[in-house]
């Protein structure tokens, strides 16, 4: 075995915490090259990956945070229902008013603005998750309502306003680690919801414009808040250790759909624009803060003086 | 209990093993369809001796290497006769409703090949 080999994955252990690699740093390094085919003189693509995959997950676990890692998946499926009701709402209500005659509008077939190709796209995503394709699925949704907004500069068509786009990228950025099983019943759950919204805002729903549908997004935000603390409350029950954790990682999504009311002011009821970047950045900022100052507070509460074993535990 | 937790408490149960012993163990186990890298192995490892269902049970220096051998705790048995039990019931019921598949038409795919093949199983 090569000692260039043995170096490399020296190199690749940093991802490790300090204290962790020292105690069990040459178990895997030996393992790993126990597990080297003959001739090998580089670390495989997947050994790379798992490798950093499971640094990180040290670097969680020493902060007794492994629950974070354990939550994600959960938190992009409700993400992922999130986006997709919305989704459904806004393209079986906004996306289908009327144009007044004599206005000059150039519509995407029946909708009118550009961004019914992201909520096409967001519809499709839980369908596409079922069979095992949710993340590129999410990733196209995601990247369609991200290009709404150049597109819409440098083509004739119109788009939703930045309120409803914004959260949604939020949701996006959650619900690609949305699990890549074929079955899930809570995508499932999602993907009915989104479908029977759909149903609901064509059949019964008033076709207005965005601007008159504020007070949705800020309910889409409370409501999918009240899930999170209900799961959270079960998890807890449980001793599940995803616990609050879900809390923490949409509370971004969270707070950029709440806060778009508030922004809102007169003389005209939708958010100036110096107003929503406040406050999209507000919302930014405090969820991108809440994540390290948590896992600070958590290193700080179980600190271990003395610094455990991580096989044996003394 | 997810698949490669279940497989590496039954790596365990016959006799402590060590890193390299668990991978070839659990592939073997899984009929080769889960290969696990020592990142992943060794994570595991530290959950289950956080949970108290796994822990070291000795090292030994095996050509100038320290190896370490682990072992499943009273705790760790239990769970997995625990989840065991669970899967064995599942494998029955199962079994149960596939005997009684062919009392009922499958329906015109019943002259392909694999809905015969799911029908009669």
């Amino acid at each position: 075995m090569s000692d260039e080999l043995r170096d490399r994955y020296r190199t690749l252990l940093r991802c490790y915490p300090s204290a962790y690699r020292a105690e069990r740093g040459d178990e895997i390094l030996d393992t790993y090259l126990d597990l080297a085919r003959p001739g090998q003189d580089r670390p495989r693509a997947a050994d790379v990956i798992d490798l950093v995959r499971g640094g990180a997950r040290q670097h969680l676990r020493a902060r007794h945070a492994l629950g974070l890692a354990d939550s994600v998946p959960f938190a992009a499926q409700l993400a992922l229902m999130t986006g997709a009701t919305l989704a459904a709402l806004w393209l079986g209500t906004a996306e289908l008013i009327t144009i007044p005659d004599g206005v000059i509008w150039h519509p995407l077939g029946p909708f009118v603005t550009f961004g019914a190709a992201a909520w096409i796209a967001w519809l499709l995503a839980p369908l596409a998750a079922l069979f095992g394709l949710g993340r590129p699925a999410v990733a196209l949704a995601l990247l369609t309502t991200v290009a709404v907004v150049p597109i819409a500069a440098l083509t004739e068509y119109a788009r939703p306003p930045l309120f409803v786009l914004v959260p949604h990228v939020a949701l996006g950025l959650v619900a690609l680690r949305v699990p890549t099983r074929r079955w899930s019943r809570l995508t499932a759950a999602g993907l009915a919801l989104a479908g029977v919204t759909a149903w609901l805002a064509v059949a019964y729903g008033p076709a207005t414009h965005y601007y008159a549908l504020l007070r949705v997004t800020q309910n889409a935000g409370v409501i999918l808040a009240l899930i999170v603390a209900v799961s959270g409350v079960v998890f807890s029950v449980r001793r599940d250790s995803r616990r609050w954790w879900p809390a923490l990682i949409l509370l971004c999504p969270v707070l950029l759909l709440v806060m778009t009311v508030s922004a809102s002011g007169n003389p005209q009821p939708w958010p100036t624009w110096g107003v929503a970047v406040v406050s999209a950045g507000v919302a930014v900022v405090t969820a991108a803060a809440a994540l390290p100052a948590t896992l600070w507070l958590r290193s700080q509460l179980w600190r271990d003086p003395h610094g455990g074993c991580p096989t044996c535990r003394r | 209990m997810r698949e490669p937790t279940f497989l590496i408490l039954t790596a365990l149960a016959r006799a402590p093993m060590h890193g390299y012993g668990l991978i070839q163990e659990v592939a073997e186990l899984s009929g080769g369809t889960l290969e696990l890298r020592p990142g992943t192995l060794y994570g595991a490892l530290d959950r289950l001796t956080d949970d108290g269902l796994v822990s070291l049970d000795r090292q030994e220096i095996v050509d100038g290497r320290a190896r370490k051998y682990y072992r499943l705790t009273d705790h760790g048995d239990a769970a997995l006769r625990v989840e065991t039990e669970r899967l064995r019931r599942s494998v029955e019921a199962a079994t149960r409703r596939l005997a009684l598949r062919p009392a009922f038409p499958a329906g015109p795919s019943v002259t392909g090949g694999p809905a015969i093949a799911g029908g009669v199983a």
